[in-house]
């Protein structure tokens, strides 16, 4: 899952170009994300040409805020998307079908107020409608990979709304680390 | 045997039927617990000394966490400490004055490498003897000794084997990581299963074996140390979800959730994975949580078919599917008790306060078990189905807990107070 450990330094900077993170969702969600106009971006020109040219798509900007995507939460119990989540969800969607070398993985959630088992269970079905959308969206199942941490991995211990919740993250496939290189 | 013997032994045989009917009926609608005093072990030599603060610690748990007994507390003995073992040579009427009903008395004493005790219990009414045990193990196994002794006397009040000798295994939260123990019932000799990372669900098959879920290849599959050490994994299909195993009672078998889309589904399938049968099929709900009926028949489990996460049963091949829980919207983790009358499961009610019930498997009558003490969850029936292993948050972390069938006598396992334990399950 962390691709960091095996980027080039190259690949590297097409990512943070990006405004993608390989490595852990949670980088993604709580730290700014990069720009590509400002520090401390390691970016070089030739390299955002070059992601430019492969992918055919000249507003680095509005790729980078579509696939900044923040999580999407959840209230208790439920596995439901907020209409404004759907909103978001069409955002992301179109940016990753003009963007077909990007994959993700969608990690479901959940907070404390359940028991170990169930809420496996309830994070996998909330990460699994997140998915469900986008590909009804357009975008190709196979792209999209799941995974639930149930209460395992809560996003901050004193809220326990911030942990119900579908984290993203992003990576390039094979192929596409092959055509950076 | 000569003909004196003979004759004697048939005058004393109405007796000795009688002797087979047991002291404590824990079942019956008059069961109260036997106030009993349990001396401090008379120790032979300086090798058994080393050991005898261990072996009573021991015994004193079992004997008190058993829940058959009302344990004196031996600060309020009248008797001279240095009193013997014979009979002869008690004062029962001081055993009776501080309300004990039956004595124990029991030695400590090494040989070589071994340590060996002996127990005997007393009827303080009659001043008789009722009953002698002789237990040993090995000395660096010392609690052993302990244990084997508080389960003969146990089998002597009730006819039934004792949860003394039985092995449980929990998750140890350590920061971010969830670790699988094993440890002897009163959670000491624990011995850690796997090392770092999440590893969640522990499950005890019938021949020691433990299965759980882990993310050690990045996403959740099912594993299973065998007693030997070995591990495998359970093969389940691709790009799905395996958590939570449970063992059948025979141990040839395994129920598990597995979960793909937007549903999670209860599966079987032979002890190694083969075979993989999927029982439950709600397009789009949980279906999760499996624990095996005693005869291995049937299987209670979580679905949130009707709205809300409850309590169901069914067929061990998936027919049948019946309702079990109505009160609340939060019925979870049912464990079926080895007796297999009863379901105990966790509930989480209005306040987001999470308590222990249990459910009558035929008559559908729910009892609670827990009330006002923080949070309980995780209910697992001991072997004999006469006691309850559980967590508690009562005393600020997560805890292991016992407590009888039916809520009586909570008392925590001994030496938990730094850790964070979670989910256990009872060896069967």
């Amino acid at each position: 899952m962390c691709l960091g450990m095996t980027l080039n330094r190259s690949l590297l900077s097409v990512v943070l170009v990006l405004g993608l993170s390989g490595c852990a969702a949670k980088s993604l969600t709580t730290q700014p994300t990069p720009t590509p106009s400002g520090p401390p971006v390691a970016s070089t020109p030739s390299t955002t040409t070059a992601n430019n040219g492969r992918d055919g798509h000249s507003n680095a900007d509005e790729a980078s805020e579509a696939l900044e995507a923040a999580p999407v939460y959840f209230s208790l119990d439920s596995a439901t998307l907020a209409t404004e989540d759907q909103d978001r969800l069409e955002r992301l969607a179109q940016a990753l079908r003009q963007r077909p070398g990007v994959r993700l993985t969608v990690s479901g959630h959940t907070c404390e107020l359940g028991t170990t088992e169930y809420n496996l269970a309830l994070g996998h079905r909330r990460a699994g409608i997140v998915r469900s959308y986008l590909v009804r969206l357009g975008v190709e199942p196979q792209r999209i990979a799941v995974v639930s941490y149930g209460e395992e991995r809560p996003a901050n211990e004193g809220a326990v709304e911030k942990n119900r919740r579908a984290e993203f993250s992003f990576r390039l496939s094979e192929q596409a680390q092959v055509g950076a290189r | 045997m000569n003909a004196k013997a003979l004759f004697l032994s048939l005058l004393l045989l109405p007796v000795a039927a009688l002797a087979q009917a047991p002291v404590i009926q824990i079942s019956g609608a008059n069961f109260r617990p036997l106030p009993l005093a349990a001396t401090a072990p008379l120790v032979q030599g300086e090798e058994a000394k080393a050991s005898a603060q261990e072996v009573d610690e021991a015994f004193m748990y079992d004997l008190r966490a058993s829940g058959i007994f009302q344990v004196l507390d031996r600060g309020s003995f009248l008797a001279d400490p240095k009193e013997g073992m014979a009979a002869g040579s008690i004062n029962f009427s001081r055993w009776a004055d501080v309300g004990a009903e039956s004595l124990v008395k029991y030695s400590l004493a090494q040989e070589g490498g071994e340590l060996k005790a002996e127990a005997r219990v007393f009827n303080v009414g009659t001043g008789r003897e009722d009953f002698k045990t002789s237990q040993s193990a090995p000395a660096a196994e010392s609690r052993q000794v302990a244990h084997k002794l508080a389960d003969a006397i146990y089998r002597h009040f009730t006819r039934e084997p004792s949860p003394f000798l039985s092995r449980i295994t929990y998750v140890r939260k350590t920061g971010n990581n969830r670790d699988i123990w094993m440890a002897d019932w009163d959670g000491r000799n624990a011995k850690q299963v796997t090392r770092g990372g999440i590893n969640l669900l522990p499950s005890l098959g019938p021949d020691g074996a433990v299965g759980y879920t882990s993310y050690q290849q990045g996403e959740p599959e099912l594993y299973i140390r065998r007693p030997a050490g070995n591990t495998a994994r359970i093969k389940t299909s691709e790009g799905q979800m395996a958590t939570g195993i449970s063992f059948s009672p025979d141990g040839k078998r395994i129920a598990y959730s597995l979960a793909s889309g937007e549903s999670t589904q209860i599966w079987v399938a032979e002890a190694d994975g083969d075979k993989p049968k999927q029982l439950t099929d709600t397009r789009f709900g949980i279906n999760t949580s499996p624990s095996w009926s005693p005869d291995g028949k049937r299987i209670a489990f979580v679905s949130n078919r009707g709205g809300s996460p409850q309590v169901y049963v069914m067929n061990a091949d998936g027919s049948g599917v019946r309702r079990l829980t109505f009160q609340g919207n939060y019925n979870q983790t049912p464990d079926w008790s080895p007796r297999g009358d009863l379901i105990a499961f966790t509930a989480r009610d209005e306040r987001n306060a999470f308590d222990l019930f249990t459910v009558h498997v035929d008559s559908g009558k729910v009892t609670r078990l827990t009330q006002d003490q923080a949070n309980n969850e995780e209910p697992s029936f001991s072997p004999n189905g006469r006691l309850i292993l559980f967590t508690s948050t009562r005393n600020g972390g997560s805890q292991l807990f016992v407590m009888t069938a039916d809520g009586n006598n909570q008392v925590a396992l001994p030496g938990q107070e730094k850790s964070t334990l979670l989910t256990p399950d009872w060896g069967r």
